[in-house]
């Protein structure tokens, strides 16, 4: 009896092993590399507008009525900061840790100002006091966001209201910025 | 060597049924963190904190980056309002009111989401372009041949996947997952 409680609790084990490891890890392992062989060790290289192809190997079953457009990151090197301009129509932004796990949204309806500019910083730059910090922040009409995570992505959806006016949407995505802030030595 | 061969079919087989339930669990079986309106089918905590693993695993196993359900809730489809599974093949009505949202979308794949070929551009309508009553009500048919009014043709090949999107849902389907006023969808004939 004790035996077969032994081999049913080996089995048991087992199968609790076999079905974290999947739910934990495989995901994540599979994003990872779906964007690194997309954008490469190339970390802070600005946003990188989507093409049909690009969009449909990097995000499927996203909506065609949408531009898409990828800032990969890494504020290891340095915080980050990003520059979202006038744009008419719907658009939202999105970060997300190399885990995917989305840790910030904003729209352009939620932007407070018509020029969005957001400072993406590692959490161990996160001051214990942000009050000071903040009141500059709002001067400088700048969002201040810790990342939890040094790397991962960016991604800007923008609306395209057809097929037509996609390319023109592109051009307004590719003159947002995304830069690795120097750091004063 | 008897106790090999036990330990070989419980390891083997326990990682088997582990992997086995994980992707059942993932893929939705059991309706645990699933939302369902009729045929629609929502992930409601995507994207936001109270987010679990499984969540986010059904969507990064599909390559997918998961999307804050408070910016844009999405809703998958694969059977008619009556359960009968949809079919690239066959001609559809979708119809509904208004949706509790600043804009929607409306568009199809074929089959799983990562299997869809490169250049298989999906159909889609939306708000914005969409011809509707006074009162937002709209309806679009579903078929591979031209149609009158709102028209989406489905991607060619077997299973059919019909998504809506809403964005910026209204507080009712982000708080409460209140889902009621989704279209129906009705199938018409097939060829």
């Amino acid at each position: 009896m004790s035996g077969k409680f032994f081999w049913l609790m080996t089995f048991l084990i087992f199968v609790l092993i076999g079905h974290l490891s999947y739910t934990l890890f495989v995901p994540r392992y599979q994003v990872q590399q779906t964007f690194e062989n997309a954008f490469g060790q190339n970390p802070n290289s600005d946003f990188v507008v989507l093409n049909t192809e690009q969009s449909n190997a990097l995000f499927p079953g996203e909506d065609p009525n949408l531009v898409l457009a990828v800032c990969p990151y890494d504020v290891s090197q340095g915080p980050l900061k990003i520059s979202i301009g006038s744009f008419d129509d719907y658009w939202s932004l999105s970060i997300y840790t190399n885990t995917g796990d989305s840790f910030y949204t904003i729209n352009d309806r939620q932007a407070r100002f018509s020029n969005l500019s957001i400072l993406l910083r590692p959490i161990s730059d996160k001051p214990e006091d942000e009050t000071d910090e903040r009141e500059k922040a709002l001067k400088l009409e700048e969002a201040i966001i810790n990342a939890p995570l040094n790397k991962g992505w960016a991604v800007l959806r923008m609306r395209a209201i057809n097929p037509v006016s996609a390319g023109s949407v592109g051009k307004a995505a590719g003159k947002f910025t995304c830069k690795t802030q120097k750091i004063a030595s | 060597m008897n106790g090999l061969v036990k330990f070989a079919i419980a390891s083997i087989g326990g990682i088997a049924i582990g992997l086995i339930s994980a992707q059942k669990v993932i893929g939705g079986y059991g309706g645990m963190f699933i939302k369902t309106q009729g045929p629609w089918v929502s992930w409601p905590t995507a994207g936001t904190r109270s987010s679990n693993p499984y969540v986010r695993a059904h969507f990064l196993t599909q390559h997918r980056l998961p999307i804050s359900q408070f910016e844009i809730n999405e809703l998958e489809a694969r059977t008619d309002s009556n359960g009968k599974a949809l079919d690239s093949d066959c001609n559809y009505e979708i119809s509904g009111p208004a949706q509790k949202a600043r804009w929607w979308s409306l568009y199809t794949y074929s089959g799983e989401r990562s299997a869809r070929t490169q250049d298989a551009q999906p159909a889609g309508i939306g708000s914005h372009n969409i011809l509707a009553k006074t009162d937002g009500h709209f309806t679009v048919k579903l078929s591979q041949q031209p149609q009158t009014g709102n028209w989406i043709t489905p991607v060619k090949g077997g299973d059919l996947v019909l998504v809506l999107r809403l964005y910026n849902p209204a507080q009712s389907i982000t708080n409460q997952f209140n889902f009621k006023g989704l279209p129906m969808i009705i199938r018409k004939d097939c060829q």
